[in-house]
């Protein structure tokens, strides 16, 4: 398994308490606040060609995708590259095979997201979040 | 910190690729948040509602003092299934989530694992004799967090204890780290007055020779 840190999309100097970042400098929409791959969305919305149209047309109902969590953590995602892995990557949403770019993957709310690296392991199909998440 | 507006869980598994003959057919993707925050942390804590500051801080200290007595306890406090991310189902099952939590953290060293739930203890990697211990002590006597707390916080003396580390009574007010910080305070001090009797030594030298 690979460590999520937390820290992703907050910058710093940053606010922690023990593993957790509670705050820094400033925060992009997509952060982790702490290391469990948790991340979260915040209100702010994405502009155009960053995430793609939910629901609703207008920009807060915009759904960030994948790529762009790993361009804010400053990681490399693609077909045959996972972080500093080579292989073929997959990718599984809420325990489906993802057949599309990985990049395009959409990080939809309480979506599971698991990606291998000539990956077997059977991903989870879901996660229980805490309230208010 | 702006408004979180949703969350989403990532998983990112490399595992298969260091070693994919020794991956179980059964294994799945580590989704368990505990697994994830006692890589670094020695205590992970519920979500919502959450354990008090003074209890968070005993409990820190107390765990920190066993890692330091030889017996470095890893602690999961589980309030409720969501504290479990993607297996709840081990939720009400403290001896199951333990076996798997030491599997998930446990690296070349023996990780003893604490698991406090409502519905019971769980432990691992704790030894003969501190299992056989845990196997006397009594569940919590409630669900809420700081219940968890108070329970773990007299439970890991206790296994520390039977493990063969016994782990020292916390200094009243003090840090973690009292101790040390005392201990070069009485050394500073001690310094000082040797050298204010050697500086009194050479003065009255001087005084008798001008005599």
């Amino acid at each position: 398994m690979v460590h999520i840190p937390a820290g992703i999309g907050i910058a710093p100097p940053q606010r922690t308490r023990g593993v957790y970042v509670l705050g820094g400098a400033c925060n992009y929409p997509l952060r982790t606040v702490e290391p469990t791959g948790v991340v979260q969305v915040a209100y702010g919305g994405f502009a155009k060609g960053i995430g793609k149209d939910a629901d609703s047309p207008s920009a807060a109902g915009r759904v960030p995708m994948l790529g762009v969590l790993f361009a804010v953590w400053g990681q490399r995602l693609a077909a045959r590259r996972l972080l500093s892995f080579r292989g073929r990557v997959l990718g599984f949403v809420d325990g489906r095979r993802w057949r599309g770019p990985l990049a395009e993957i959409p990080l939809r709310r309480h979506a599971e997201i698991v990606l291998e690296v000539d990956g077997e392991v059977t991903p989870h199909p879901s996660y229980d979040f805490a309230p208010g998440l | 910190m702006g408004r979180v507006r949703y969350a989403v869980a990532l998983t990112v598994c490399t595992v298969v690729v260091l070693a994919p003959a020794l991956a179980p057919a059964t294994a799945r993707a580590d989704a368990d948040p505990a697994s994830d925050v006692l890589l670094e942390a020695n205590v992970f804590y519920p979500y919502a509602p959450g354990v008090s500051g003074s209890l968070q801080q005993a409990l820190n200290q107390e765990t920190a003092r066993a890692k330091r007595a030889g017996f470095p306890i890893k602690v999961a406090l589980i309030g409720h299934a969501y504290d479990l991310g993607g297996i709840p189902s081990l939720f009400g099952k403290p001896k199951r989530y333990a076996r798997f939590l030491d599997a998930e953290i446990s690296f070349r060293t023996l990780q003893p694992v604490l698991v406090v739930m409502a519905a019971g203890l769980g432990g691992s990697g704790l030894g003969k004799a501190a299992t056989a211990t845990l196997a006397t002590l009594p569940p919590p006597t409630g669900d809420q967090p700081d219940v968890l707390a108070e329970t773990a916080i007299a439970d890991v003396a206790k296994l520390g204890a039977a493990a063969g580390h016994p782990i020292g009574a916390a200094t009243p007010g003090g840090s973690a780290s009292g101790g040390p910080g005392a201990a070069v305070l009485i050394g500073v001090g001690i310094a000082v007055v040797v050298v204010a009797l050697a500086l009194i030594t050479v003065r009255d030298r001087r005084r008798a020779a001008r005599r």
